[in-house]
């Protein structure tokens, strides 16, 4: 199989991609390990290997001496015909070894559209795309990450989800599973002692049922499985795990950089913003942790850039002590240092100074809305003064590019807030030839890129319909019409792949049968535009007789069951249909800081929020 | 101070996979890693100065290939080569370290091995009596678009071994700025005039010498 393997390398597109073998990456001998785990990143190998939490598992998992963890990605289509064509199933990139022998597949589910993935991954590596048809203990097929927390359209295919934050519930996964393999146990017997553990949840042992509309009358657990899942969270930020090494890729990746986590959370309640939620509460680590982490993985991967990631980076608490610390080293080391996620309410010359020191890009904010009104309702807390003094702040250090990202599709939207994203574009443009400071001679770039609105769970907008195709088609064209100079730059994604994504964002257990079908009829990669088959999509729900509007663009009501009411994410429902509320009446809510909201996630870390804004401050 | 030396290393097992480019990428982590005091660019986006006098393709093996960089502070030979090679991926280790003697410029061929296969028969022999011939024209594609080239007359130093399906030719091929020639042309005039499929299924290149056929060192 080896030399087969050696064989096709030469005869694809990037081999990189298969080959292994980078610095940072884990082999252990098979034979002195009692688990062996294969992390499946259900994309490319460029994609994948930029995502920080497989970084973090990857490193986490190998730290324990009996767990041998190896990486695999989707492989691209050259090498996935070679693969067929000889034999070859899915492998391990550290050992080559086939992971259908495996102890664990575990998929990072980070967007809908990898979820066929998933399943041509499985199918890749010789095993039944039915969870019911694998009947051995081994492998069990595990999935997390955000989409886990609606898993429904997959719990067909994964024995179990994790929900939540990884790092604790992982290891006392494995730890149950080693001792049912040494006993021998059945898998039925390994996935009922599983959903004992906090944030498992095994989808096998619920019964779904449904009223004749199609929605859902109640969801019933069995074999003494938990009512309601809760999500698993790290509370201490400074003493969990995080690696001192990354794999460092050979060839070119989305992210090819270092990248120390600052906090996990947000503040701010965008009410669009399932990270926003999913996350809560917000917990910080030091900045002595955050730049030791920072040193110690610049030294060993040997990267020349480091970014610092959170959900909103320019919040951090501990921002202009670490980066006084953090910049003396960078800069004597040739590192340079990026922060991602820049909110435009503060950001401060001071800080573009700060930044300014290490490398000039470009600056890229999001405002998200055209109007005050639009902003207000999803809670996007910026002000266009703000904005607009941001973007005067950039051209006065010499910036003449700024990207702005907006949505369209938003709910309550009017037609005049498509045109309020013209006008502001306008009004960037005008700043910029009234600004003494810009830089003489150059003309200025707004580039404003479109999403088109998804709702999802765990939002304030849970229960909100998505414009149709047409609706948004309508919107892009009106903004097309709306816009009267050349220096504003339009970009914007396909609606139809943001139309399936929302029916998965919000799907039930029904659509695991469209989307078997869709993937036999050739989906994969459908979150790339040039591999999308938009008609397959529609051919197979038609067969399967699910209409995907009643998942994309239906109102549910407020006491409907969702699909994802079992499980709990520690934000009540009670705030959320709040929040939906205020987006009604376009009222905003404070972030966390300025005043408690009662969310309901402090309840997680034992009541004590640490986002929680001092009594004497407010 | 700056001072040039010459890094002389090998490339094999999965290092075969990175690609030129990459490799730079690569050894300038590598050396960040060492924390070898290495000379950066003076420019914009200063970057760590590495030059390599003949890069080797994707997938090919490489026994001594060489890479050029400036210190900017003394470090021993010996030094450079342990430091480096505790930090290098597998698959790439330095064999030596020096001052560069010979200009890039100055490379005009390439000693290669090459395993062939041929599904059918004795391969040896088959590649023997291509290699018989007076001439072996193939297409080759450059710049100006594509021409044809007989490349029989700029093989040089060939020998043929091995048994069953597969063999081993050991050819010096031109590479300097005149002329290239790559062992998958080779392959390529082989398969075109034995008229069935001749596989290269493994490439390393040797060494690399100059137009009086002396080691580049």
């Amino acid at each position: 199989m080896r030399e087969i393997i050696e064989r096709i390398l030469p005869l694809v597109q990037k081999p990189g991609r298969y080959a292994g073998g980078e610095i940072g990456s884990v082999v252990k001998r098979a034979d002195e390990v009692e688990v062996r785990f294969a992390f499946c990143f259900p994309d490319t190998y460029e994609v994948g290997m930029s995502h920080l939490g497989m970084k973090i598992l990857y490193g986490l998992y190998n730290t324990r001496k009996e767990i041998w963890c190896e990486r695999v990605f989707a492989p691209c289509a050259d090498m996935e015909a070679l693969m067929r064509e000889n034999g070859i199933p899915l492998f391990g990139l550290e050992s080559r070894d086939p992971i259908k022998d495996f102890d664990f597949i575990g998929f990072t589910l980070q967007y809908e559209l990898s979820f066929t993935n998933v399943l041509n991954m499985l199918d890749l590596a010789g095993l039944p795309v039915l969870a019911s048809e694998r009947e051995a203990l081994s492998p069990i097929v595990i999935a997390g990450g955000p989409c886990a927390c609606n898993p429904e359209p997959l719990c067909d295919f994964v024995d179990l989800f994790i929900l939540g934050e990884g790092e604790e519930v992982n290891l006392e996964l494995s730890d149950l599973y080693r001792e049912h393999k040494r006993r021998g146990s059945d898998k039925g017997a390994f996935l009922r002692a599983a959903a004992q553990i906090p944030g498992v949840y095994v989808p096998s042992l619920y019964q779904v049922r449904y009223h004749p509309d199609g929605t859902i009358q109640a969801v019933i657990p069995k074999d003494g499985a938990p009512e309601r899942v809760t999500k698993r969270i790290i509370k201490d930020m400074d003493k969990v795990y995080y690696p001192d090494q990354f794999v460092v890729p050979f060839i070119d990746i989305v992210h090819d950089r270092a990248m120390t986590e600052v906090f996990r959370g947000c503040i701010r309640g965008c009410r669009f913003c399932q990270a926003g939620f999913l996350y809560r509460p917000v917990r910080e680590k030091s900045p002595d942790t955050v730049c030791e982490q920072t040193k110690a993985l610049c030294e060993h991967t040997g990267y020349d850039e480091v970014s610092l990631t959170s959900l909103s980076t320019s919040d951090y608490t501990g921002l202009s002590t670490l980066l006084t610390d953090l910049l003396d080293y960078t800069e004597r080391e040739m590192v340079s240092l990026s922060l991602p996620s820049l909110r435009v309410d503060n950001f401060s010359p001071e800080l573009m100074e700060k930044i300014n020191r290490v490398r000039k890009t470009g600056l890229t904010f999001a405002p998200e809305a055209g109007t005050q009104r639009l902003r207000d309702a999803i809670n996007k807390n910026v002000s266009e003064e703000e904005i607009l003094r941001t973007c005067n702040t950039a051209f006065d250090g010499g910036y003449t590019a700024v990207k702005l990202y907006f949505m369209i599709g938003l709910p309550t939207e009017t037609m005049e807030d498509i045109e309020g994203i013209a006008k502001l574009g306008q009004q960037i443009v005008n700043l910029y030839y009234h600004n003494p400071n810009k830089p003489k001679g150059k003309s200025v770039a707004v580039n404003v890129s479109l999403s088109s609105f998804v709702p999802k769970p765990f939002t304030p907008f849970q229960w909100e319909p998505q414009d149709t195709m047409e609706t948004l088609r309508q919107k892009q064209q009106h903004l097309r019409e709306s816009l009267t100079t050349r220096k504003v730059q339009c970009k914007w994604h396909e609606s139809m792949t943001s139309f399936l994504e929302a029916v998965f964002a919000r799907g039930d257990r029904r659509l695991g049968g469209v989307m078997k079908r869709a993937w036999e009829k050739g989906c994969k990669f459908d979150g790339w535009d040039d591999q999308f088959l938009f008609d397959k999509w529609m051919e197979a729900f038609e067969e399967c007789g699910v209409e995907p509007a009643f998942y994309a663009n239906r109102r549910r009501p407020l006491d409907e069951v969702l699909p994802w009411d079992h499980l709990d994410f520690g934000v009540d429902k009670a705030f959320l249909i709040r929040e939906w509320k205020k987006a009604q009446e376009s009222a905003a809510t404070p972030h966390c800081r300025k005043q408690c909201s009662g969310c309901g996630a402090n309840r997680l870390i034992g009541g004590a929020c640490f986002a929680k804004a001092d009594p004497g401050v407010v | 101070m700056q001072k040039p030396i010459r890094v002389w290393f090998e490339k094999t097992g999965p290092a075969i996979y990175i690609s030129h480019l990459d490799l730079n990428r690569c050894m300038a982590r590598a050396i960040r890693r060492a924390k070898l005091p290495i000379w950066y660019t003076e420019g914009f986006h200063p970057h760590p100065y590495l030059t390599f006098p003949l890069p080797l393709s994707l997938g090919v093996h490489g026994l001594r290939e060489a890479m050029d960089l400036r210190l900017v502070e003394e470090v021993s030979f010996d030094q450079v080569k342990e430091r480096l090679n505790r930090c290098l991926p597998q698959g790439l280790v330095v064999t030596g370290v020096g001052e560069p003697v010979k200009k890039a410029k100055e490379i005009a061929f390439a000693a290669y091995e090459l395993t062939m296969e041929s599904k059918e028969g004795d391969a040896a022999a088959l590649v023997r009596q291509v290699l018989d011939r007076y001439s072996l024209p193939v297409e080759k594609k450059t710049k100006s678009g594509v021409k044809d080239v007989d490349i029989r007359p700029h093989l040089q130093a060939v020998s043929v071994e091995g048994q069953g399906t597969r063999c081993v030719m050991k050819v010096t091929l031109p590479c300097g700025p005149s002329l290239s020639i790559n062992p998958s042309l080779l392959s390529k005039a082989v398969t075109a005039a034995a008229g069935m499929p001749v596989e290269l299924v493994k490439t390393v290149r040797l060494s690399f010498t100059d137009g009086q056929g002396k080691l580049f060192e």
